[in-house]
C-alpha cells in the first residue's frame, strides 16, 4: 500500500515536472523565435525605405511598369530624377493608383521575399500577401507634397486686360468770369474736347449765373450748345435775388438743363450770354458740364512728366471782362514751371489827365496784383476818376489796345489749388471802358493764341501703373443750402486707391471761401482759403492722402474778409466731391490647377469680378499667362512600409 | 530509497531545467526591452533621417512657389524687389514680402512646414523641434538657384528618456526654367511675357543654315551669358550680373528680343539695337550688326560672352557688311 502510494506520488511528481518543463519550453521558445523574425522583418522594412527613399527613378526604368511609361512620354527625364518613392507618390496621389501600385509591385517584389504592403494615409498603395500574421515590422518614410484627394503639381495663371470699356466722367468747368461794370452783355464761348471714342450717357450742364435786375427780369439770353439753343430747357433750383448799395436788384441763379443729346465725342462748343443793365453779369462758382460715358481704352502706364494747359473760356464782356482760372499743382510735384499767355484783345486804353491808367490787373494766388498796366490798382481806382456821379466814374478813352502777355508765374505757384485772375477794364465796382473786351481763347481752333496757363512738373512715380485703370466719380452735396455746408461720405475699399480729387464749390453770392477736410482720425484740415474777396475758384484740389476708406468729411465756409461767416452767401447743395480712384485691371497668380485652361479660366472669372461694373466685360481682352508644375506642399505625410513572414 | 534518491534528481534537474529556462526568459526579455530601446532610438535616427531628406524636397517646393509669388509681385506691380535674393528667404521663411503676405505662400512656407512636422511626429510618440537656423539664395549656374541651409533638429522620445540632436548643412537646386523673367514685363509696360526655356540649340549654330538662331529668336529662348543679368538679377530690374551674385562660372542669361512681338503690342522698338535682351533693354550703346540670313530687323553685338567668345562668335554668324 505504501509502496503503491509512493509510487503514486512519484508518478504525480514526474508528471508535473514534465508538465512545467514542457510549460516552460513551449512559453519561451516562440518568444525568441517572434523576436528573431521580427528582427529580421524589421531590418528588411528599413532597407526597402532606404530603397524607396534614397534610389531615383531611373534606377528601375528596365522595370515593366516604368519602361513602358518613359517609352508612352508620360515619364520625362526631371522625373527619372525623382526617388521612388516621390514617383510612387506621384501617381498615387494624382489619381494614378494602378500605375503607382505596379510600380511598388515590380520594384519591391524584386528586393525582398516577405511580405510586404506599402501603405500611405490609411491607403494601401500594394501589398504582396492576403493575409497579415501577429507579428510585423514597420518602417517610415516621410515625405512633403502629398495628400489624398488632392493634386501633386498644377497651373497656375495670371490675366490681365489689354484693352477695356470703362464707365466714367468727366466734368467740364466753367471758370468763374464776367463782364465789366453795367455790362449790357457777356458772352462766354466755351471750347472743349472729349475723348473721340466713346459713348456718352449722360451730360448734365450745370448753369450758375449771376445776371439781369430781378429774377422776372433776368437776361438770360443765350445758351447754345453744338449750335442748339437750350435756354428754355433749363430748370432753375435756386434764386437768390440781391440789392447793393446801388440800389440795384440782381439775381444769383442755379439751375441745369440736360444736354446729353447735344453734347458729342470729338469737339463741343457751349456759348452762354447773360446781361444785367447796370450791374454785372457773371459765372458763379459752380457752373460745369458733367458728362458720363463709357471709354475704350489700352492698358497704359501713367506719365511721370506733365505738361498741361487750362485755356481760358473765351470771355467777351462788354465794357470789360474778367475770368478766373484755376489749376493744380500737387503736393508730390517736382520741377514745377508754370506760364501764362494771355491774347488780350479790345482793351480800351484809359488816362486820367496826362496818367496812364490801369487797364489790365492779374492776380497770381494773391490779393496784390501780379502784373498791372497803368498806374493804379483796382482799390484806388476812384481817385482817378474825373468825377463820380452815382457810381459811374470816367476816364479818357484815348484808344483801344490789343496786346499779347507772357509771364512766367513759377515763383507763384504754390501746392495745391493755385487762381489766376486776369481782368480787362473791370475796376472792382466803378465802370470804365466801352469797348468789348475779350480774353480770347478758342483751344480748338487756335490753341496757340488762345490764352492759358500751362504747367509742367515731373513726379517720382507714375499716377497709375500699367494695370491700372482710373475711373473718375461725383458725389454730389445734396441736403440743403447753407453755410457753413458739410459734407460727409462714404469711400468704399474698391475706390480707396484716390489719385486726383477736387471739391466743386456751386454758390450763389460768394465773397471768401475756406474748405476743409476732417475725418475721425485727422484734425481739420485746410485745404484752400481764397487770397482775397471773390476769389472762389469753380473747384479746389483736395490732396488725395487726406481720403481714406471710409467715412470722410468736407466743410466748406464763405466768410467776410474781416471776420464773420457770411449770412447769405450759402454753399448750393450742388455742390459736389470729384475724385479719380485706381482699379486694378490685373490678377495675379491665384490657385493651382490641373489643368492650364482651369488656371486661366479662374484668372479670367477673378479678373471680371475685381474689375466690378465700371469696366464692360463683354469688350475685355484678356491676355494670359500660366506656369506649370506648382507643387503643392501638401503633408508631410507618412508612407509606411509593412514587413511580416508569409504564413 | 532509491525511488526517493530518483524523484529528488528529477526533481532538481526540472527544478535546474526551469530555472535556466527561467533565466533564458528573463533574458530573452531583458534583450527584447533593450531592443525595444534601440528600435525606438533606430527610429529617431530614421526619423531626424527622414526630416532632413524631406526638407529637401519641402524646399525645392516652397522654392519654386517663392520664385512665382516673387515674379507675380514685380508684374502686378510693375516694381522690381529691391534685394531679390532676401525676399526669396523672406518668402521662404515667412510667406511675405516686405511683411505682406502672398497668396501662393499660403500654408506654403519653411515655417507651415515645420509645424506640420512636428505634430505629424508628435503622433508618432516623439517630440520635436526643427530650426532653420541659416537660409541663403544664391545663382547656382544660369538656369539654376541655389538654396543652402542649415538645420537643426532635435528628437526627444520621453518613454525611453532617450534624445537625438542633429545639425546638418544641406543644399538644395532650383530650376527657374518655366518661371517667367520679370525683365520682359518691366521693359514693356507688362505687355511682353516671356518664360525662360533653354534653348534646345545651345552650341549648335550655323551660319549656313540659320534654322536654329530662327528658332532661339522666334522663342525668345534662353541661353548662358557671362554679363547678362540672372534671375536674381532680373527679378531687381537689372539688366547684368551684379557684383554681389557674380560667381566663377557663368550665371547670367540672355535671350534674342522678338522685335516683332514688341511691334505688335504696339510698342516701338530700335531696330539697330543688338537683339541680346540685356543689351536691348539698357539701350547699351554697342556697334550691332546685321546678320545674313536673319530677320531686317535682327540685329548681334560683338560683345563677349561666355567661352571667352564674343556674340557673334557663340551664335556663329555671318555679317552683312
Amino acid at each position: 500500500m505504501a509502496k503503491s502510494i509512493i509510487f503514486t506520488t512519484d508518478i504525480l511528481v514526474g508528471i508535473g515536472l514534465t508538465a512545467t518543463l514542457l510549460a516552460l519550453i513551449f512559453i519561451g521558445k516562440p518568444e525568441v523565435k517572434s523576436e528573431i523574425s521580427f528582427q529580421s522583418n524589421w531590418l528588411e522594412a528599413k532597407d526597402i525605405v532606404n530603397i524607396l527613399s534614397n534610389l531615383k527613378a531611373s534606377s528601375f526604368s528596365d522595370t515593366p511598369t516604368i519602361k513602358s511609361l518613359i517609352e508612352n512620354g508620360t515619364l520625362k527625364e526631371e522625373d527619372l530624377n525623382k526617388t521612388i518613392i516621390d514617383l510612387i507618390g506621384s501617381f498615387w496621389y494624382a489619381g494614378n493608383k494602378t500605375i503607382a501600385s505596379n510600380i511598388t509591385k515590380e520594384i519591391l517584389e524584386n528586393v525582398t521575399k516577405k511580405c510586404f504592403s506599402l501603405q500611405t494615409e490609411n491607403e494601401t498603395v500594394y501589398s504582396s500577401c492576403l493575409n497579415y500574421s501577429k507579428s510585423i515590422s514597420v518602417a517610415y518614410a516621410l515625405t512633403s507634397g502629398y495628400e489624398i484627394g488632392k493634386p501633386v503639381s498644377g497651373y497656375v495663371a495670371r490675366a490681365w486686360l489689354t484693352k477695356y470699356r470703362k464707365n466714367t466722367t468727366q466734368i467740364i468747368p466753367f471758370y468763374p468770369e464776367g463782364s465789366g461794370w453795367t455790362g449790357n452783355r457777356l458772352e462766354v464761348t466755351k471750347y472743349f474736347s472729349l475723348p473721340p471714342n466713346i459713348t456718352i450717357y449722360n451730360a448734365t450742364l450745370f448753369v450758375s449765373i449771376h445776371f439781369g435786375t430781378s429774377k422776372s427780369q433776368a437776361q438770360f439770353e443765350q445758351l447754345v450748345v453744338n449750335g442748339v439753343q437750350k435756354k428754355n430747357d433749363v430748370i432753375w433750383l435756386y434764386l437768390q435775388e440781391a440789392s447793393g448799395w446801388y440800389g440795384e436788384i440782381t439775381t444769383a441763379a442755379y439751375g441745369y438743363v440736360d444736354v446729353t443729346n447735344e453734347i458729342k465725342a470729338g469737339n463741343n462748343t457751349i456759348y452762354l450770354v447773360i446781361g444785367t443793365p447796370n450791374y454785372h453779369s457773371h459765372i458763379h462758382p459752380g457752373m460745369r458740364l458733367i458728362v458720363t460715358y463709357s471709354l475704350s481704352q489700352e492698358m497704359q502706364t501713367g506719365n511721370q512728366t506733365f505738361v498741361k494747359r487750362y485755356y481760358f473760356d473765351n470771355v467777351v464782356g462788354n465794357t470789360g471782362a474778367w475770368s478766373m482760372v484755376s489749376f493744380y499743382v500737387p503736393e508730390n510735384a517736382k520741377n514745377v514751371n508754370a506760364k501764362l499767355h494771355l491774347n488780350l484783345k479790345n482793351i480800351d486804353d484809359t488816362k486820367y489827365f496826362i496818367w496812364n491808367t490801369t487797364d489790365i490787373e492779374i492776380y497770381v494766388n494773391s490779393k496784390y496784383p501780379f502784373y498791372q498796366d497803368g498806374i493804379n490798382t483796382g482799390e484806388d481806382a476812384q481817385y482817378y476818376c474825373y468825377s463820380i456821379r452815382k457810381y459811374y466814374c470816367y476816364r479818357d478813352i484815348v484808344a483801344s489796345k490789343s496786346v499779347i502777355l507772357d509771364f512766367d508765374i513759377t515763383s507763384n505757384l504754390k501746392n495745391g489749388t493755385n487762381v489766376v485772375s486776369v481782368y480787362l477794364n473791370s475796376y472792382g465796382d466803378l465802370h470804365w471802358g466801352y469797348k468789348d473786351a475779350n480774353i480770347y481763347s478758342n483751344p480748338l481752333g487756335d490753341a496757340e493764341n488762345s490764352s492759358y496757363v500751362e504747367v509742367s512738373y515731373t513726379i517720382d512715380k507714375p499716377l497709375f501703373l500699367y494695370g491700372e485703370i482710373d475711373l473718375t466719380k461725383e458725389k454730389i452735396f445734396g441736403g440743403e443750402a447753407s453755410n457753413p455746408k458739410t459734407f460727409t461720405f462714404n469711400i468704399s475699399e474698391r475706390e480707396s486707391k484716390i489719385v486726383e480729387s477736387f471739391v466743386h464749390i456751386a454758390q450763389g453770392f460768394s465773397s471768401t471761401i475756406n474748405v476743409s477736410l476732417f475725418r475721425e482720425d485727422l484734425p481739420k484740415f485746410t485745404v484752400f482759403t481764397s487770397p482775397s474777396p471773390r476769389i472762389v475758384p469753380e473747384n479746389v484740389y483736395v490732396y488725395p492722402n487726406l481720403i481714406s476708406e471710409g467715412e470722410n468729411s468736407i466743410e466748406i465756409v464763405d466768410f467776410q474778409p474781416y471776420g464773420g461767416i457770411s449770412p447769405t452767401n450759402y454753399i448750393l447743395p450742388w455742390s459736389s466731391f470729384e475724385y479719380t480712384y485706381l482699379i486694378k485691371g490685373m490678377v495675379g497668380y491665384g490657385n493651382v490647377f490641373n489643368s492650364s485652361q482651369l488656371a486661366i479660366q479662374d484668372a479670367i472669372d477673378r479678373l471680371i469680378q475685381q474689375i466690378g461694373n465700371d469696366i464692360s466685360a463683354q469688350d475685355i481682352s484678356v491676355d494670359s499667362q500660366s506656369v506649370q508644375g506648382i507643387r503643392w506642399l501638401w503633408g508631410p505625410t507618412f508612407f509606411k512600409i509593412l514587413v511580416w513572414d508569409k504564413l | 530509497m532509491k525511488g526517493i534518491l530518483f524523484s529528488l534528481i528529477l526533481f532538481f534537474v526540472t527544478i535546474f531545467l526551469a530555472l535556466f529556462l527561467i533565466t533564458q526568459k528573463s533574458f530573452v526579455s531583458f534583450y527584447s526591452s533593450q531592443k525595444a530601446v534601440e528600435n525606438r532610438i533606430e527610429s529617431m535616427i530614421i526619423l531626424s533621417k527622414n526630416v532632413f531628406e524631406d526638407s529637401e524636397r519641402a524646399l525645392a517646393i516652397i522654392g519654386k512657389r517663392a520664385c512665382v509669388s516673387a515674379i507675380n509681385f514685380i508684374i502686378t506691380n510693375g516694381m522690381p524687389l529691391n534685394s531679390s535674393n532676401e525676399t526669396l528667404v523672406e518668402l521662404i521663411i515667412n510667406g511675405t514680402i516686405n511683411s505682406n503676405p502672398q497668396p501662393l505662400m499660403e500654408g506654403a512656407t519653411v515655417n507651415d512646414w515645420i509645424d506640420t512636422l512636428e505634430n505629424l511626429i508628435d503622433l508618432q510618440g516623439f517630440q520635436a523641434k526643427i530650426e532653420i537656423q541659416k537660409l541663403i539664395i544664391q545663382p547656382y549656374d544660369s538656369f539654376n538657384l541655389e538654396i543652402d541651409y542649415r538645420m537643426k533638429v532635435e528628437i526627444s522620445d520621453l518613454r525611453t528618456k532617450t534624445n537625438l540632436t542633429k545639425v546638418q548643412d544641406r543644399k538644395v537646386l532650383l530650376n527657374i526654367e518655366k518661371l517667367e523673367d520679370p525683365l520682359y514685363p518691366l521693359n514693356t509696360y507688362g505687355r511682353i511675357v516671356n518664360t525662360i526655356v533653354k534653348s534646345p540649340h545651345w552650341l549648335n549654330y550655323s551660319s549656313k543654315d540659320t534654322s536654329n538662331l530662327l528658332d532661339d529668336l522666334n522663342n525668345s529662348y534662353y541661353h548662358p551669358s557671362l554679363y547678362g543679368a540672372s534671375f536674381l538679377d532680373r527679378l531687381e530690374g537689372k539688366y547684368f550680373v551684379q557684383q554681389k551674385y557674380w560667381k566663377k562660372n557663368p550665371i547670367g542669361l540672355e535671350s534674342f528680343v522678338n522685335k516683332d512681338k514688341i511691334l505688335s503690342v504696339g510698342l516701338p522698338i530700335i531696330v539697330n539695337l543688338t537683339n541680346i535682351d540685356y543689351l536691348y533693354f539698357s539701350n547699351s550703346n554697342v556697334t550691332s550688326y546685321r546678320i545674313a540670313n536673319m530677320p531686317d530687323n535682327f540685329r548681334l553685338d560683338n560683345e563677349t560672352t561666355i567661352e571667352n567668345k564674343t556674340h557673334l562668335q557663340i551664335y556663329n554668324v555671318s555679317v552683312i557688311p
